[in-house]
């Protein structure tokens, strides 16, 4: 069905999809800013196009260099990967207007869950449980103070247009309401375009666990199990694994189907995500949908052996399921390690320049996703993602004595990054229990994590 | 390999008579179109006695011209990194003209080998989803090379023809 992709993103996603398409016998076209001209999914490409200068409004959030570089390279279909435009009505209109296929969900569905708000109402309508929160969006500031009257402090305010873990601030009391309100309403305008705001209960110290899903153009709907993604450092996930610590064996069982169920009945197509938070109670509550595949995607491919990214692209193409959910059968543990160009040490600021030394992690059941290479220059302009280890093992004790293993083998020099900081974490002892929630970090802080980094490799052996 | 026209595609410039000029012509003529077919390079000059002969293959230029759809070997970002003007030891300086967008090329009507550009003119367009970005010379100069021909996709930042400026300002 489809037969030549451009890949419309960068860094190691655009390697992940080139892998994809190169497996499926499927012609991919890199498109590329001037900025990641020496980039590896480019050096790697058969071919690739260059859409415009390294500022994203000029290439990667530019809908027409996209299209046209599409058009000009004669693709037949555009894959947006992650951010960027991947979750853009407006953009997968534009790409089926020029006869391309997007490879996500189509743009009527993307507008139709792009309010947070009405899929908190959608889904809750198809059976899932959502945290007690505003009904919808809340008009002003009065209609926002009677709303947390009603839920009880502390509240959330989140954009509803609002993703990727911006746009959101906690408010403890009235007063705190107030003064955030306003901010939060300019913030998520200037943000996303949109200052629609909503209010959650926030459950501070729980876990975030989100369920993959998939569906087909004919309503079937399979989930891929769960990920746990507690380990958040202000919005933004370090961790992914698989699976969670906080379920019990019923309790998951449960939401896993019902996820799948409602995402189906709700009219979704192609893969996603389903947000949740697990309440005192020790049930998941849905919070959010993400409509596009995401960085944690290769925990959940490591553990079922379901390759996502080929299933996203077969599935946009219209192929039926080509799989039951009998046959989806999560085995072991897998944990998800975000390594970025960030200073843990100085407020994880982001780092660009050169990779003097480069050297990836490799072994059984170690799978190192990234596009780095020794000499390649971190561009200041993009995010600061540089790889993900994701490990697997039969029991997460393995996962995570092997994970060790892994980062002490993995060596990126030239920029500062957080590699140290996740072999403290895996000394920390509310991580190897399992405890690990939303707010870890700010109970535990960086400092401390740090200052259990191991300093020699031999005194590994002896922790825990 | 490359086609070549005859003297219609040598420019011959100097100060000597014309009868020198056309003895070095027919001397260096069939030398250099030799050495253009068997170098693959798309284009030859060489200077004698103050004059100076030019030999250039159009037909190599429409092959550098494809570059955005050719089967590729990861090396079609090179052009962008090129820098924009560079000057040759005679004096003689070189400035790409380069696509402003990525889609489809269409030249400007005057633009074709040997024709002299000034500076700001719009000498292309690049069509973006039917809208088109406009391509200026940020030099003047002559035409010397074509690189993409009307109807081409260009990628951003893609070589489209080579101007040069002689003596043009020493700086």
């Amino acid at each position: 069905m489809i037969k030549r992709v451009l890949i419309a993103n960068r860094g190691e996603i655009a390697l992940r999809i080139l892998r994809a398409c190169r497996q499926l016998g499927i012609e991919a076209v890199v498109a590329y800013s001037e900025a990641d001209a020496d980039s590896r999914a480019v050096l790697v490409a058969d071919e690739a196009v260059c859409i415009g200068p390294a500022d994203v409004k000029a290439s990667y959030l530019s809908a027409p260099a996209i299209i046209s570089a599409a058009l000009a390279t004669g693709c037949d279909a555009i894959h947006p990967g992650y951010g960027f435009l991947s979750e853009n009505a407006a953009f997968a209109e534009a790409v089926a207007a020029h006869r391309l296929t997007f490879i996500g969900p189509s743009a009527p569905i993307l507008e139709k869950f792009h309010s947070k708000a009405a899929t908190r109402a959608l889904l809750a309508k198809h059976g899932l449980p959502t945290i007690p929160g505003s009904d919808g969006v809340v008009a002003d500031e009065a209609a926002a103070l009677a709303a947390a009257k009603r839920i009880g402090y502390p509240v959330i305010l989140k954009a509803s247009a609002g993703g990727g873990g911006r746009g959101m601030r906690v408010a403890q009391s009235e007063a705190d309401l107030s003064r955030n309100f306003a901010i939060c309403v300019q913030e998520a305008q200037a943000a996303f375009g949109d200052g629609s705001i909503y209010l959650e209960k926030y459950l501070s110290a729980t876990h975030h666990v989100e369920v993959q899903i998939a569906v087909d153009h004919e309503g079937t709907a399979l989930h891929f199990g769960e990920r746990d993604c507690s380990l958040q450092r202000r919005h933004q996930k370090l961790v992914e694994e698989s699976p969670s610590t906080a379920l019990t064996p019923r309790v998951r069982e449960d939401f896993l189907a019902r996820a799948a169920k409602a995402i189906g009945a709700a009219g979704y197509r192609n893969v996603g995500t389903l947000e949740f938070l697990v309440g005192p109670d020790g049930n998941p509550y849905f919070i959010e949908i993400n409509c596009r595949i995401q960085v944690e995607h290769p925990v959940t491919e490591v553990v079922t052996g379901v390759d996502l990214v080929a299933l996203q692209i077969a599935l946009a193409g219209g192929a039926k399921m080509p799989m039951k959910q009998s046959e989806i059968q999560a085995r072991g543990h897998a944990i998800e390690f975000r390594i970025t160009a960030e200073d843990p040490a100085h407020n994880f600021q982001p780092q660009a320049g050169e990779i003097s030394a480069y050297r990836s992690p490799s072994g059984p059941w170690v799978r190192f996703d990234s596009h780095l290479y020794a000499g390649y220059e971190v561009p200041p302009y993009y995010d600061s993602l540089l790889g993900k280890l994701i490990v697997w093992g039969a029991t997460r004790g393995e996962a995570i004595a092997r994970s060790r293993a892994a980062l002490r083998e993995l060596e990126i020099d030239g920029v500062a990054t957080t590699r140290d900081f996740f072999l403290g974490l895996l000394e920390s002892p509310a991580f190897l229990s399992g405890s690990v929630t939303t707010s870890m970090l700010d109970e535990v802080g960086t400092a401390a994590i740090l200052a259990t980094v191991p300093r020699q490799p031999g005194a590994l052996a002896t922790a825990q | 390999m490359a086609k070549y026209r005859d003297l219609a595609n040598a420019d011959v410039i100097g100060s000597g008579n014309a009868e020198a000029l056309a003895e070095l012509v027919d001397a260096l003529l069939p030398i250099l179109v030799d050495r253009l077919a068997v170098t693959g390079l798309g284009e030859i000059e060489v200077e004698r006695n103050g004059a100076t002969v030019r030999v250039r293959s159009e037909a190599l230029g429409a092959v550098a011209a494809t570059s955005v759809n050719r089967p590729a070997t990861g090396t079609v970002h090179a052009g962008t990194a090129a820098p924009a003007s560079e000057r040759s030891a005679d004096g003689v300086r070189r400035h790409a003209v380069r696509a402003t967008a990525v889609g489809f090329l269409t030249l400007a009507k005057d633009v074709h080998i040997g024709a002299k550009i000034s500076r700001g003119a719009l000498v292309a367009q690049v069509e973006v989803l039917g809208i088109p970005t406009e391509v200026r010379a940020q030099h003047g100069g002559i035409v010397v090379t074509l690189k993409a021909a009307t109807g081409d996709p260009v990628e951003y930042g893609q070589e489209i023809f080579t101007l040069e400026s002689i003596g043009e300002v020493s700086k």
